[in-house]
């Protein structure tokens, strides 16, 4: 038993905080006092820390990535589990993060992990078929004019660019030949016919002209 | 012309000689339409082949006839 000079009473000797500099291996004063301590120093310079920190910080930001890397590697799990309580615990706050960042990064974050994202969405709509499905009709019925527009604008693009798949339709009319039994070369000959009937078409237009 | 790559070729040839101003658009326009003619009749061979679900053997398509004969040999091996 050792008797706290801070607080004046008789403690066991684990309940003393530790030294080496002593003879018993332990201070004179209790962890609570001391931690009491600790805490009124650490608040009564809070906002000089704050800045001696941040100026050590912006001196030693290679140091500080690294530490914080090394941290963030050895407690992965404890972040994450901080982090989900924290999002859970100011929600508002959360959502306001992350718009500002997808605001500021979202972008080339898209960019560098696209294959990432059309992945995940395929999935999801492979695995909620029925769902995907339910909205996408509810969509097309509340942006009828906007469907229409983007189908219009979608077959323009085939028609100019001459694919594979709408010259095989064009192959096979009305027929009962699959558009994928169609094959290549004579897909190929007939774009070049209709390649040559555009240039004759434009040449005598511009004629007129 | 003999086969669709012949007409494939033709056709491209056409087609920049029409783009270099070598060939009259009347001319070009003439053989286009005969190529059309071409693949129009392929085609009505491949939609015969079609229904009737059989195997398609035409000559014209000479990639087809190519992958026959490939089979015909390892066949024969």
């Amino acid at each position: 038993m050792k008797t706290c000079k801070t607080c004046g009473e008789e403690k066991p000797i684990e309940e003393f905080v530790k030294s080496k500099n002593t003879k018993d291996g332990r201070l004179n004063k209790c962890k609570l006092c001391d931690n009491l301590i600790r805490k009124e120093q650490y608040y009564a310079n809070h906002e000089y820390r704050k800045q001696k920190d941040k100026e050590y910080r912006e001196k030693n930001k290679e140091k500080v990535k690294l530490w914080s890397h090394k941290y963030k590697e050895k407690n992965r799990e404890k972040i994450r589990i901080a982090d989900r309580e924290w999002r859970k615990n100011n929600p508002e706050l959360s959502r306001e993060r992350s718009r500002r960042w997808r605001k500021l990064h979202g972008k080339e974050h898209y960019q560098k992990n696209k294959q990432m994202f059309v992945a995940n969405v395929v999935r999801w709509q492979k695995e909620n078929k029925e769902r995907y499905n339910k909205r996408t009709r509810e969509w097309r019925i509340k942006n009828y004019a906007k469907c229409i527009e983007k189908e219009r604008l979608s077959r323009k693009k085939t028609r100019l660019k001459l694919t594979d798949g709408y010259v095989a339709r064009l192959l096979r009319g009305k027929g009962k030949l699959l558009v994928k039994d169609v094959p290549k070369e004579l897909i190929e000959a007939k774009r070049l016919q209709i390649l040559i009937q555009r240039e004759i078409k434009n040449l005598n237009k511009g004629e007129l002209v | 012309m003999k086969t669709i790559s012949d007409v494939r070729d033709q056709l491209a040839e056409i087609f920049e000689d029409l783009r270099n101003k070598d060939i009259k658009p009347n001319e070009a326009d003439s053989l286009a339409n005969i190529a059309g003619k071409m693949i129009a009749s392929a085609k009505v061979q491949l939609d015969y082949y079609a229904l009737t679900k059989t195997k398609a053997d035409i000559p014209f398509l000479d990639n087809q006839s190519k992958v026959i004969n490939q089979t015909k040999q390892v066949g024969k091996l």
